[in-house]
């Protein structure tokens, strides 16, 4: 190992004092190194560290970064994994671990702030509204969507959305609150579909009929094919204003993206 | 009268007000890994910023000193950052970030220490970093900027002194170098050295054509025999302003950036502090020998 080798090694190793780096300067280098882990996860993951609060965000970034360490040289692209994190260490039976079994959900709410995080640093998306001309020249159902790349759809078993909408700081926080409390109780989970407007990511639950009919469009399904997959209580009609107008879909094509 | 550019560390709190309450500054510099993402609010902004003040890109993560090869995609983002603007100044520290290890059951991998962790000085280590200078710039097809560090401890085996190493850096890759005076004070008080003739003997040692660019900030005061680290998060001191004024006089008028990047004043405050600056670079160059 050359010197560069050894003292990134001290630097991860949380558990050894046994090292012929200067033992104060080191733990200021490590000092820093967590608290600018801790910091990431507090900007990209805003509402787990709302629910979960500093003293968990800080324990949590030391044992995710032991585990799967700075890679990336850009903090914003760090964690990606932290909701399987959360979702194996549900299933790893030891003390440290108590309050994330004592809150299941921490693992969706992740993934949902992850996905947010990400939506935002996304490609600007290019609207075309000239193509929904096409509506009146073809036959709409053999159409194709184009579905902005920043949206997603992510079921849980938990009311992710609630949880999220809850930590937002408006007047339907409270309502929120009451919601997410209500479905935990009764164990009702929640569809969340992200997308991108303008700049800010937001987020709005989704049945499970507007579920099969996005991922079908975003698969590449035509029209026709993508409404197929759903029953007759969703409204397409009514659908598609509000998904334009939140650039949910950009345009249509005569042949799948 | 000899003129002097001062700027500021643009962060985020400050963005509002630094269009809202346009500043008597000649530059802002912004953290490059900030304005990585694709697309968004921070493209958005950056292209105002650009539109409003000239803009220097610093860099905290590129590890140009690293032994272990430099991922490709790090050093693209940055290519593909500057390939959308015209900064005044590009530039990244004299450390290393990269290196493979192994950690618990995990194979041995390529990690980022997160940090500006130290480098050896002696010629090993100096074709290494002027390697890893000429391919990044390039590149960019121009040349950046490197920062004198502020370390917490040596390492490796050091056969040049620090300035010998970046005046050398330079003769081989054409770049330029920052000189962050703080950093000069954060390294005599971790040594436990006298502040004042260790910052004035390097600022002579140091190649005056190279220094392209001055960095000034401040950090938490700490007791001898303690680790200062430097955390920018306090007014520049009176020993930083000491020798930037003995800079000033040595070298010439070079510009000058106040950075603070923890614990954030006011966007009035720090603007104070560029106008410290340029009132005491003023008075030094006022009396520089012709």
């Amino acid at each position: 190992m050359n010197y560069q080798q050894q003292f990134l090694s001290a630097l991860f190793d949380q558990s050894s004092s046994a090292t012929q780096f200067d033992q104060k300067a080191l733990a200021a280098y490590q000092g820093n190194l967590f608290a600018t882990a801790a910091r990431a996860l507090e900007i990209s993951y805003p509402t787990l560290n709302e629910l979960a609060g500093e003293a968990f965000i800080k324990q949590l970034a030391m044992d995710y970064l032991l585990q799967y360490p700075f890679q990336e040289g850009d903090w914003a692209e760090w964690g990606g994994s932290l909701s399987d994190f959360l979702t194996n260490a549900l299933g790893n039976d030891v003390p440290q671990n108590e309050h994330i079994q004592e809150h299941p959900y921490f693992a969706g709410v992740a993934e949902l702030d992850w996905c947010l995080h990400q939506t935002e640093r996304g490609s600007d998306a290019t609207f075309r509204p000239e193509t929904f001309a096409l509506f009146n020249e073809e036959d709409p159902g053999k159409l194709y969507l184009d579905i902005a790349q920043t949206v997603t759809v992510i079921p849980s078993e938990y009311p992710i959305v609630d949880i999220y909408l809850a930590h937002q700081q408006n007047d339907t926080s409270q309502h929120f609150f009451e919601s997410a409390r209500k479905k935990l109780e009764e164990e009702m989970g929640q569809t969340a579909m992200v997308y991108r407007p303008h700049f800010k990511a937001l987020v709005e639950p989704i049945d499970t009929e507007t579920e099969n009919f996005l991922k079908a469009a975003i698969a590449g399904e035509n029209i026709d094919t993508a409404l197929n997959t759903t029953h007759d209580t969703f409204d397409f009609q009514a659908w598609l204003p509000h998904a334009v107008e939140n650039r949910i879909v950009l345009g249509v094509n005569t042949a799948a993206p | 009268m000899t003129s002097i550019e001062v700027g500021v560390g643009l962060r985020h709190a400050h963005y509002q007000a630094a269009f809202e309450e346009p500043a008597n500054i000649d530059f802002v510099e912004v953290h490059s890994e900030n304005f990585y993402a694709k697309g968004g609010a921070t493209q958005a902004l950056l292209q105002n910023v650009f539109e409003q003040y000239a803009v220097s890109f610093h860099g905290t993560s590129m590890g140009l000193g690293s032994l272990a090869p430099i991922p490709p995609q790090a050093t693209q983002k940055l290519v593909d950052l500057c390939s959308h603007y015209s900064p005044k100044f590009i530039s990244d520290h004299a450390c290393f970030n990269w290196g493979h290890i192994g950690l618990g059951p995990a194979q041995e991998q390529l990690v980022h220490g997160g940090d500006l962790l130290p480098i050896a000085f002696n010629s090993t280590s100096l074709q290494n970093f002027a390697d890893n200078v000429e391919a990044l710039q390039d590149q960019l097809k121009r040349p950046i900027l490197i920062e004198n560090l502020s370390a917490y401890l040596a390492v490796g085996d050091n056969t040049l002194d620090e300035t010998e190493f970046l005046n050398a850096l330079c003769e081989k890759t054409g770049c330029g170098l920052i000189l962050d005076i703080n950093n000069l004070i954060v390294n005599a008080h971790n040594q436990q050295i006298d502040a004042q003739p260790y910052a004035e003997q390097y600022i002579k040692s140091i190649r005056s054509s190279a220094v392209q660019e001055i960095h000034l900030a401040g950090c938490t005061p700490m007791p001898i025999g303690e680790i200062m680290v430097d955390d920018h998060a306090m007014p520049v001191p009176d020993a930083v302003w000491q020798a930037y004024s003995f800079a000033m006089q040595t070298l010439g008028s070079r510009p000058t950036l106040v950075e603070w990047d923890n614990a954030l004043p006011s966007w009035q405050t720090l603007i104070a502090e560029a106008d410290k600056a340029r009132s005491v670079a003023t008075q030094a160059l006022a009396t520089r020998p012709a």
